[in-house]
């Protein structure tokens, strides 16, 4: 993915140790992930330091042996330069800061799993009091999963709209939330194996059923959360209301990608799996379409309204 | 004079100012989905162990015939899993259950190579049950459902077997026992648990 160089706020003092005039001492903007002054960095902060240590301490405590653990980091290895491919088809030129992009990957790969992995457990054992075990992950799953994505998105939106968003930063940053969540998803339920064949065979199923499913999902989700800071940023009417269906309308087909099976006959439910991808990769594209007409008309504004993309930062 | 005091503090901008709403939104959000399960566990009702949830699936495999054949039903909600009480996703070899009262009792079984349904009921049914007639019950699974009925001993309920099978060259069937110990309903009426059962009732070989 494109990377950029950090800005970081500093003043400038002559080698003599007086200080240069005043406009050369006017601190920088930072679109960066480390913005101090803002309570949702330290949100961010405050849930990714443990949960980095904790995804790393667990994924090599749940690996039966350490050829299990290589065939399982190779395998999600290769999901991550797909997604990598993915992005930069989406993105094309357009250069984001690599402490969000980082931040975002961060959030979804090891905050938000650690929590939805609590969270899920917890709710298994409380549906099944109420008789709803077998519609335990419909249920849990997109509720606690997809509300932790979409989360994570509006922290690094939030921080990213240190200048002016468009709908493809909330694609881009929806994406990488999504993207964090399923690479360390899937490398969990590969080392989840007993040996270095479940862990193929896991894997494998899993990169090729529902291939980055929980980053269009919340891609798409990010898409709208975009627009609406972005019509903030303009001083437009904000359509909040829009985030409601961005955000229930993923959670709906993850609900129904977790249904149980509707057949002993496994036929079906693969077609119903099929028809449920089609319909994800339909409003992602949907998602792109509008991200890139959206940069392309930020971009053609007068300045003081440059897209992300001339910064230059 | 100290060089960080001679500086005119930095101006604080619209986009440098804190934003408190998505923190305060985030913080929402996060207890909510806290606060969810805790309320849930506060209100959850007892249930019994081995009870049967909402739309358990029971699963049946074969594959030592010519061909492979499977089956399955969705298992009758608040009825009690006699012996094995854990639900499992695997294919079983049978399943039973027991009424939240016990006065029903239902088996399953998948046979496979089966000559016709009614031929299966009668090799199923107790000699004693020769008279009994084998009729069609329609159970809008969309297979060929046949059963029999019989009352053979005193006290001991009214027993149905029901034969739910597909049409395909080498038939298979889904074999169902149902025992109504208290007699709560006439010859010729089914339980309302059990026409659930056998409505969602699958052979495929």
């Amino acid at each position: 993915m494109s990377q950029t160089p950090e800005m970081t706020q500093h003043t400038m003092q002559g080698s003599s140790g007086l200080h240069t005039p005043a406009t050369n001492r006017r601190p920088r903007p930072t679109p960066a992930l480390f913005q101090l002054r803002q309570p949702v960095f330290w949100l961010w902060a405050l849930f990714a330091v443990p949960a980095v240590i904790f995804t790393i301490v667990e994924s090599v405590m749940q690996a039966s042996d350490l050829t299990s653990l290589i065939a399982a980091v190779v395998l999600v290895g290769v999901q991550a330069v797909l997604i990598w491919l993915i992005l930069r088809a989406i993105a094309r030129k357009q250069k984001r800061p690599v402490s969000l992009t980082l931040g975002a990957l961060v959030w979804g790969g090891a905050v938000a799993i650690m929590i939805a992995g609590l969270l899920n457990s917890i709710n298994m054992g409380l549906l099944n009091r109420y008789g709803l075990d077998s519609l335990a992950a419909t249920i849990s799953a997109p509720i606690n999963e997809d509300i932790l994505r979409f989360i994570g998105t509006l922290i690094i939106l939030t921080l990213a709209a240190r200048k002016p968003l468009t709908v493809m930063d909330g694609v881009w940053y929806g994406f990488l939330v999504g993207a964090g969540f399923e690479l360390l998803e899937n490398l969990s339920y590969a080392l989840s194996g007993e040996d270095l064949s479940s862990t193929l065979s896991t894997g494998i199923m899993r990169l090729i059923v529902g291939f980055a499913l929980h980053a269009l999902w919340t891609a798409t989700t990010g898409a709208v959360l975009a627009y609406c800071i972005m019509r903030v940023q303009q001083k437009r009417s904000s359509r909040w209301y829009l985030v409601v269906p961005a955000l229930l309308i993923p959670m709906a087909l993850h609900a129904a990608w977790d249904l149980p099976s509707l057949s002993v006959f496994e036929a079906l439910q693969l077609l119903l799996l099929l028809v449920l991808y089609v319909l994800t990769l339909a409003a992602f594209f949907a998602a792109v379409i509008w991200g890139r007409r959206s940069s392309g008309l930020q971009a053609g504004q007068p300045t003081g309204q440059a897209s992300s993309s001339q910064s230059g930062e | 004079m100290p060089a960080r005091l001679a500086e005119p503090p930095a101006a604080m901008d619209g986009v440098t100012q804190p934003r408190w709403a998505p923190f305060f939104l985030c913080l929402a959000l996060l207890a909510l989905i806290v606060s969810v399960p805790v309320a849930l566990g506060i209100a959850a009702p007892a249930r019994a162990e081995g009870a049967v949830g909402v739309y358990e699936r029971v699963k049946f495999s074969d594959e030592s015939g010519a061909r492979p054949a499977i089956a399955g039903f969705i298992a009758p909600e608040g009825w009690l899993r006699t012996g094995d009480t854990e639900a499992s996703e695997d294919p079983v070899e049978q399943a039973e259950f027991a009424s939240p009262h016990d006065e029903a009792w239902l088996a399953a079984e998948l046979r496979t190579a089966v000559d016709s349904p009614a031929r299966l009921l009668r090799e199923s049914a107790p000699l004693g049950a020769l008279a009994s007639p084998v009729k069609p019950f329609d159970a809008g699974n969309g297979l060929e459902t046949r059963f029999i009925e019989y009352d053979l001993e005193a006290g001991a309920g009214v027993e149905q077997l029901f034969a739910v099978c597909n049409t395909s060259a080498e038939m298979s069937c889904l074999l169902f026992t149902v025992n109504d110990f208290d007699r709560v309903h006439t010859f010729g009426t089914v339980l309302p648990d059990v026409a659930a059962v056998l409505k969602t009732a699958e052979v495929f070989s």
